[in-house]
């Protein structure tokens, strides 16, 4: 009734229906004012923070307000020794993901084309099981199985008599230990959204294509994939653009004494200098030189993707 | 009924005269997955058999497909390590406080930012959404955190948490799909305002949505480790992540050449032994609930794959 009285009444301004729509909703804006603070208080002020990076930071001061050091950080850490050092190495694990990029869409390629249901549904379990593993437990799991003389894998190898591979104190196997340890734990995960966009094959097209004889690897090549390609595109964008942005959670178990030269990224660093080494201008400074490469790769390699395929995805 | 014929006669048709290139691409498929469901399990499978195991068969590589040596002696030292036990009790507390934490306050938001009605939705979405591109990273949150005094206590982990915008997004989508229009406005004509209709209708409509965003919300929490790390230093206080990290890193990072001694061999070999129960324990509840709830992980996946 109310409702009806407000849109019939076309002489009142709009800006008097716009603020009876307000009034209307007050409850909506209530039920929305915890979420709108915490999200103010734990990601907009730290956002605010990032202030720090040009500042000298001391534990006593007001947040985001210490005297300020301009590029002091940036030039400091560009001089440094490790600079070259975690840039090259955050490069090396992002190239060495993305090249693993197609193992998801071929296992969801691989689950939707078999003739068994059961094997479909018993791999389908299978692969997806080691997403729910914690990185902790994931890292556990390749501690036990490469460990030095009780590992399984220098057991299987002792007994093949080959010699023995210290998996922990060769710097350069961090990188396969990373990166295989990515595909055990996330390539079921990953094949899933692959799937949900197989769904959407048009199955009128696929009978088309059985009468005129096209075999099954045809109709992969030629329906299916054309199906999930703007899918592909869009996780492929995402992949690329995100190579700056490696996490440090899973390296920072990962990480050795022995192994730190290869082993230490740009997130390790910021975690390192920053929370263990309480030098906080200087970690902000280095975090941000990360985001924004980030994120001006991504709006590039998004731009790119839009003038070549039409696709974008931000 | 017409639609149906043709299907029918397709597959007569086709199955006639299966191509033999089809039946081995089957073959091939076939073997391959095989393959990849061994290779995602057999690791835990190998860590499960060593944990029963014998230490000498372990170590002799006996052990590859069943145990050897059934014994229980890795678990009742397990059992008998008290740390493990405090992190246990305190991850599931920090979990349910967390996940309570995050209902009360990403829901609510969700389903606000679902009426379509509601003046000024759009620039809310962005308000939550851009801060899934822009952070402020580590430390500032880290300083903030130690400002506010919540630096080695459980609050740490339990509240900041809960600006979970990726969680938000999906719930928003599932709301302003599948919560109807025309049930909210037959609601309003029996006098029933936005909150009570949230809690009387959209919740109990939205089970499966529920059970996704629970799910995600337990295994982030339950799972999490750095921010554990970051913040909580008391040995009464730590996650059962790091009870389990700081038992899985010792005595294992280095070849020891230089071990003559038995003794010292035995203390290794038992140390790796607790290590496989640990792994065993701490993945159990998950791979206990995992078979039940797959369906709602997998649908969660295609919710959030919904784009706007």
């Amino acid at each position: 009734m109310k409702k009806k009285k407000v849109a019939n009444d076309f002489s009142a301004s709009s800006l008097k229906i716009l603020r009876k729509e307000i009034w209307r909703h007050r409850e909506v804006y209530l039920m929305m004012i915890p979420a709108l603070v915490a999200t103010f208080i734990f990601r907009y002020i730290p956002i605010y923070g990032i202030s720090m990076a040009f500042q000298n930071v001391k534990l006593g001061d007001k947040f985001g307000q210490s005297e300020w050091v301009g590029l002091y950080h940036f030039t400091r850490f560009f001089k440094g020794a490790w600079c070259g050092r975690v840039i090259k190495n955050t490069l090396i694990i992002s190239v060495l993901s993305i090249l693993t990029f197609p193992l998801p869409l071929m296992l969801a390629l691989l689950l939707f084309n078999t003739n068994s249901v059961p094997l479909k549904k018993i791999a389908q379990t299978a692969t997806y099981l080691p997403y729910l593993l914690s990185l902790v437990l994931v890292v556990s799991i390749i501690n036990v199985f490469c460990a030095g003389d009780y590992g399984f894998i220098n057991i299987i190898l002792h007994r093949l008599g080959m010699s023995k591979i210290n998996f922990f104190g060769t710097p350069t196997l961090v990188y396969p230990l990373y990166i295989i340890s990515g595909i055990w734990s996330s390539c079921g995960y990953n094949a899933v959204v692959y799937l949900g966009a197989l769904a959407s094959v048009d199955n009128d097209q696929i009978e088309a294509a059985m009468i005129d004889g096209a075999g099954k690897l045809k109709r992969i090549w030629y329906i299916q994939l054309p199906t999930i390609l703007p899918t592909v595109m869009t996780l492929l964008v995402l992949n690329v653009g995100n190579m700056f942005a490696v996490g440090a959670d899973k390296m920072i178990l990962l990480q050795t004494d022995l192994n730190l030269s290869c082993s230490e990224i740009i997130s390790t660093y910021v975690y390192k200098t920053g929370v263990e080494g309480a030098q906080y201008g200087f970690s902000t400074a280095v975090n941000l030189f990360q985001s924004v490469i980030s994120v001006v790769m991504l709006l590039s390699i998004n731009k790119l993707s839009k003038k070549l395929t039409g696709i974008q995805v931000i | 009924m017409a639609k149906r014929n043709t299907a029918f006669l397709v597959r007569k048709a086709v199955r006639k005269k299966r191509k033999f290139s089809d039946v081995l691409l089957d073959v091939i498929i076939n073997t391959l997955l095989v393959i990849a469901a061994i290779a995602a399990i057999y690791p835990l499978w190998n860590v499960l058999i060593s944990s029963v195991s014998n230490t000498n068969a372990i170590s002799n590589g006996e052990v590859i497909l069943w145990p050897v040596g059934f014994n229980l002696s890795a678990y009742e030292k397990m059992f008998a390590e008290k740390q493990i036990w405090v992190g246990f009790r305190n991850s599931v507390i920090y979990t349910t406080a967390a996940c309570i934490m995050d209902f009360v306050v990403t829901l609510p938001c969700a389903y606000a930012l679902s009426r379509r009605s509601l003046p000024g939705r759009k620039g809310f979405m962005y308000y939550f959404t851009l801060t899934m591109y822009f952070s402020g990273g580590t430390i500032p949150l880290f300083l903030l955190i130690s400002k506010l005094g919540w630096v080695d206590t459980p609050l740490a982990l339990i509240i900041p948490s809960c600006t979970c915008v990726f969680e938000l997004v999906i719930v928003r989508n599932f709301f302003e799909h599948n919560i109807s229009e025309a049930l909210f406005d037959a609601a309003r004509i029996d006098g029933m305002g936005f909150f009570k209709f949230f809690v009387k209708i959209a919740l109990p409509l939205s089970k499966a949505i529920l059970a996704v965003f629970f799910l995600y919300r337990i295994q982030a929490h339950w799972n999490a480790y750095l921010g554990a790390r970051m913040y909580l230093y008391s040995p009464n206080l730590k996650t059962l992540q790091q009870v389990i990290q700081a038992i899985s890193a010792k005595l294992d990072t280095s070849l020891m050449e230089d071990m003559t001694s038995a003794e010292i061999v035995y203390a290794v070999q038992q140390k790796q032994l607790l290590k496989y129960a640990v792994v065993i324990v701490s993945a159990l509840p998950l791979a206990i609930i995992y078979p039940f709830m797959q369906r709602y992980f997998v649908q969660g996946v295609m919710v959030g794959a919904v784009k706007e």
